[in-house]
């Protein structure tokens, strides 16, 4: 409610004035994200977008788009007019992971144009703590011993986690049973119930499992540990090579987009990426902000990409 | 003692007035959401989440919840008035909501709905103070074993829900299935049935769906009646339930809130299945005179307490194991973050203002909710002497917003007209709707979970047998069979006899 | 043979062409192994199910009887389908405003009983109830008019 009285007073204002490019944003921003409320990708368009509000005086619409593996919203931001009001939060998966996955795509990177990173989610290697398996060296032994028959959980096919999975048995030469959920949540009760003895989880959604004691953190997936949990260790620092993953989300403007509008955002999130009460908000759900410019995440997605298709080549992960 | 103790400390945290407001603002929100079609909780909490932003947690949580069991409140007013679903679990009190109103007796419907649901939040709330521990311990239990024979023995009971020819519900529960399969398969990641529509790939909108077969094909029917305005009869009846009403309903009311809290605590789809549930329950063993499909009151009364009992005790999982059961908690979930509390086991002992405010503002929402619908309900039977010209374009209008709401697809209104001709055509051919929704439901689920148990248990069907929650379920679907069958067979003798 | 209950007849068949539907679009899905089965394993076993019951249906309407297939009236389904495919195409192109009354006055013609300006009034009504509510109040993502 109070974003639409909020419109409708700008709007009047700015009826006064001649429409320019340095007086973006002149109407509401829209922001589309591929996934259903609550998630990371949900969340983190509601902070920044609030916070964009109160800098420039102009709502900012989260339309959730969720379903058909990203495309529909994927496809639209891509599609949209490149004029700085259509805006899109993806995450990893959708750029470099899905591209690797489908023939036909409804949008490709080139069609995007990067404003930048803005939170990164770290992921773990957990184990029901009713099982044996103590440390990633336990683990990856008790593979060895039965290629095939330990099962990992994750929150669906073709997810980040799916490929942390596929990535440390391709590292070390072992091989899990992937067990997909629909979704993070289910795959952490089952996990907790004791159904599978491993899954790769959130850490947000296995932290407080672990402090209840139904869970056991074997390791972190990125190169480096958490900030929230120094104590866990990296797979790397276990003996599993080059592993590096999180769950990142990014935000987009359609390609063609002016570059002084785009410099305008990116220089905007920045700030508020930086800003203690976000970095806070942003803590709690154990997430970090990573601000970065366009050419950063530009980098970062293409190298991604790359690792992303080798794996899914290797491991023959296929969407059918 | 310790629990009652907690409790009155709850109640003096939900009792301040900033909590009061907030909880009447979630209630109200969540009225409106809920008697509007297809606009859920959850597009209402997400829209909210950043309003919450500035407020504690508490009050947040007390908002979002509000929003969440007001919705469930509200969703019974459609289906009863209009013969629409409001909410996915209200599917089930329009088979004899909505003839009651055509008999003149919306009041009545909608006064016991609001009363069944006051009673069954209030025990609820009992429930969620004292058992949610161990309640939330026997959720975790459940593996894809247990839950693949909780849905076999769903399905089967659906044939209950059948007003005629069991074979053919039988065959709209299969029909319901395969709808329901339409979508990305969850554990083999393939696309099936989905004509290479990038909208398929999440499968056919329960939204759409729902309102094609209930919504849409009704006004379609009582258009082609001669005598439109005549929809609801002329006399309106009485406002509120009467005293023998109370007296039908009252176990009813008590048994729906006891399978609502019970399969409330399972994730996906707990408050859903547990009307389901409550209404076949129902329809089995009520004394005569059954008049169940054509009107009766406790066909009302326990789908709607057990839907909101189940709402209730949905919050148990979350709470004190940190796992939401449906996307709504994932929601609060995600509100509680922002807020900086991981929300699990630890929250009950280190943030007890904010479990035990949670806990007594639920009771205090409900009696707010009350307060709120039964002054309404005079206003709602007042609108079905609306003449029905009037009356079901708007009907339209909320079908086709309403729909358009949920993932902001256009395609899904295309949907809602291609499976409201298919709601048509099998109307015609009196096959019912209610078994092929919840076919539509458990049959994917059911599926998902088999294959998942298969591969968890390397192929050993055993499982399902040695697990006892599990045997249990599939012990009783074979009573089920059997009661079923029976009858059928009884009858086929009678009418071999007659010839 | 005579057909003596010809809803059973009809719906019946309806069951058994959409069950042999489902079955030829399974087969592209495999039906792997009792460890790990297939895509196409569940959906094949319930159109076959779907299938016979069908069947059974059709054949009892041979023996049993029952009512005639209701008369078809044209108009209100038609009529009603048309103005929701309506709907979604007015709000693609032109907003809520436009579709909302481009239901409504389609949707109107399904009844005999409308009257032109109770409807032009009902259009006004709703699109004012449905900018108030859904847009104004409930703060959802739809837009009113057209886009500039």
């Amino acid at each position: 409610m109070r974003l639409v009285l909020t419109a409708v007073v700008s709007g009047l204002v700015l009826l006064a004035q001649p429409a320019q490019s340095q007086t973006y944003p002149t109407k509401p921003i829209h922001i589309l994200v591929p996934y259903a409320p609550g998630g990371i990708a949900d969340i983190a368009s509601r902070i920044v977008g609030a916070k964009l509000t109160e800098a420039w005086g102009q709502p900012v619409v989260v339309e959730n788009r969720p379903g058909g593996n990203a495309f529909i919203a994927m496809g639209a931001g891509a599609k949209a007019a490149p004029d700085g009001y259509t805006l899109t939060m993806a995450t990893v998966g959708d750029v470099a992971i899905t591209p690797a996955l489908f023939k036909e795509m409804p949008y490709k990177w080139d069609d995007f144009a990067p404003i930048g990173t803005i939170s990164d989610a770290p992921m773990v290697w957990a184990a029901n703590a009713n099982t044996p398996y103590k440390t990633v060296a336990d683990m990856l032994a008790g593979a060895k011993a039965q290629p095939g028959r330990l099962s990992v959980g994750s929150p669906g096919n073709g997810s980040i986690n799916q490929i942390v999975l596929e990535w440390t048995a391709l590292n070390t030469g072992t091989q899990f049973q992937h067990i997909p959920y629909k979704g993070g949540a289910p795959a952490a009760a089952a996990l907790a119930g004791g159904d599978i003895p491993f899954a790769i989880l959130a850490s947000s959604s296995a932290g407080p499992q672990v402090k209840a004691g139904r869970l056991r953190v074997l390791a972190v997936t990125g190169a480096r540990p958490s900030k929230f949990n120094p104590e866990w260790p990296t797979l790397q620092s276990q003996g599993v090579k080059d592993v590096d993953a999180s769950n990142w989300t990014l935000l987009l403007a359609p390609k063609g987009t002016p570059k002084a509008i785009v410099d305008k955002l990116q220089a905007e999130v920045a700030k508020i990426l930086a800003m203690p009460d976000v970095k806070e908000r942003f803590a709690g759900g154990g997430v970090e902000t990573i601000p970065s410019t366009g050419a950063e995440l530009d980098a970062r997605v293409r190298k991604t990409a790359q690792q992303m298709a080798v794996i899914v080549e290797k491991a023959k992960i296929k969407p059918d | 003692m310790e629990t009652l103790g907690n409790l009155a400390f709850g109640l003096g945290v939900a009792l301040t007035w900033q909590h009061l407001i907030y909880c009447f603002v979630g209630c109200f929100l969540g009225t409106l959401v809920g008697v509007l079609p297809g606009i859920g909780p959850v597009a209402t909490v997400a829209m909210l989440l950043p309003f919450t932003f500035g407020l504690g947690p508490a009050p947040a949580l007390i908002m979002l919840a509000g929003i969440y069991y007001g919705a469930q409140y509200g969703g019974s007013t459609t289906a009863i008035l209009v013969n629409i679903p409001g909410e996915s679990s209200s599917v089930i009190t329009t088979l004899d909501g909505h003839q009651m109103a055509r008999r003149g007796r919306a009041g009545p419907a909608l006064g016991i709905a609001a009363i069944g649901s006051f009673i069954a939040g209030c025990i609820a709330t009992l429930v969620v103070a004292f058992f949610a521990p161990p309640l939330a311990e026997l959720a975790l239990k459940f593996g894809p074993a247990e839950y693949f024979s909780l849905m076999v023995f769903g399905l089967i009971a659906a044939v209950v829900l059948a007003r005629g020819s069991v074979i053919k519900a039988i065959a709209m529960v299969c029909f319901g299935i395969l709808l329901g399969l339409v979508g990305t398969d969850v554990n083999s990641g393939t696309i099936r049935f989905g004509f290479g529509q990038p909208e398929l790939t999440d499968g056919i909108g329960f939204v759409a769906l729902a309102m094609a077969f209930f919504g849409i094909t009704d006004v379609v029917a009582n258009l082609e009646h001669k005598d439109k305005s005549d929809v609801y009869g002329e006399r309106l009846g009485r406002v509120l339930p009467s005293w023998e009403d109370m007296r039908v309903s009252f176990w009813s009311i008590m048994r729906g809130t006891a399978l609502g809290s019970i399969l409330g605590i399972l994730p996906g789809g707990g408050a859903l299945l547990a009307s389901f549930a409550a209404y076949m329950f129902e329809k089995k063993i009520a004394k005569p005179p059954r008049t169940f499909g054509e009107g009766d009151i406790r066909g009302v009364a326990a789908p709607e307490s057990a839907n909101n009992a189940g709402a209730q005790t949905s919050f148990i999982p979350m709470l004190t194991l940190g796992i939401p059961s449906n996307p709504t908690m994932a929601l609060m979930i995600g509100a509680l973050m922002i807020q900086g509390i991981a929300p699990g086991p630890q929250v009950m002992t280190e943030r007890p203002e904010l479990f035990w405010g949670l806990v007594a503002s639920m009771w205090v929402g409900n009696l707010m909710l009350l307060v709120l619908n039964l002054p309404l309900i005079g206003l709602w039977v007042k609108l079905l002497a609306v003449p029905y010209r009037l009356l079901y374009p708007a009907i339209f209008v909320f079908c086709c917003i309403g729909v358009f709401t949920v993932d902001a697809k256009i395609f899904d209104i295309y949907m809602l007209a291609g499976l409201s001709a298919v709601a048509y055509v099998l109307f015609k051919l009196d096959c019912e709707p209610a078994p092929l929704i919840l076919g539509f439901i458990l049959g994917p689920m059911m599926e998902e979970q088999m294959r998942r148990a298969m591969m968890i248990n390397f192929g050993d069907v055993t499982i399902f047998l040695s697990r006892p929650i599990s045997a249990a379920f599939l012990i009783a679907a074979a009573v089920m069979m059997l009661l079923i069958a029976l009858p059928a067979l009884r009858a086929k003798r009678e009418v071999a006899m007659q010839e | 043979m005579r057909i003596r209950s010809p809803k059973d007849f009809w719906a019946g068949l309806f069951f058994i062409a959409v069950a042999l539907g489902f079955i030829g679009l399974s087969r592209q899905y495999g039906t792997g192994n009792m460890h790990r089965m297939g895509p196409g394993l569940f959906p094949t076993l319930v159109s076959v199910l779907l299938a016979s019951l069908g069947l059974i249906i059709s054949a009892r309407a041979f023996v049993v009887d029952g009512p005639p297939v209701p008369r078809f009236h044209a108009r209100p389904i038609i009529v009603s389908l048309a103005a929701i495919a309506l709907f979604g195409m007015a709000l693609a192109q032109f907003g809520l405003i436009a579709a909302v009354a481009a239901l409504v006055l389609a949707g109107a013609v399904a009844s005999r009983e409308s009257r032109p300006l109770e409807t032009l009034g009902l259009v006004i009504a709703l699109i004012a109830f449905s900018a108030l509510v859904f847009v104004w109040l409930l703060g959802l993502p739809i837009r009113l008019w057209p886009d500039a």
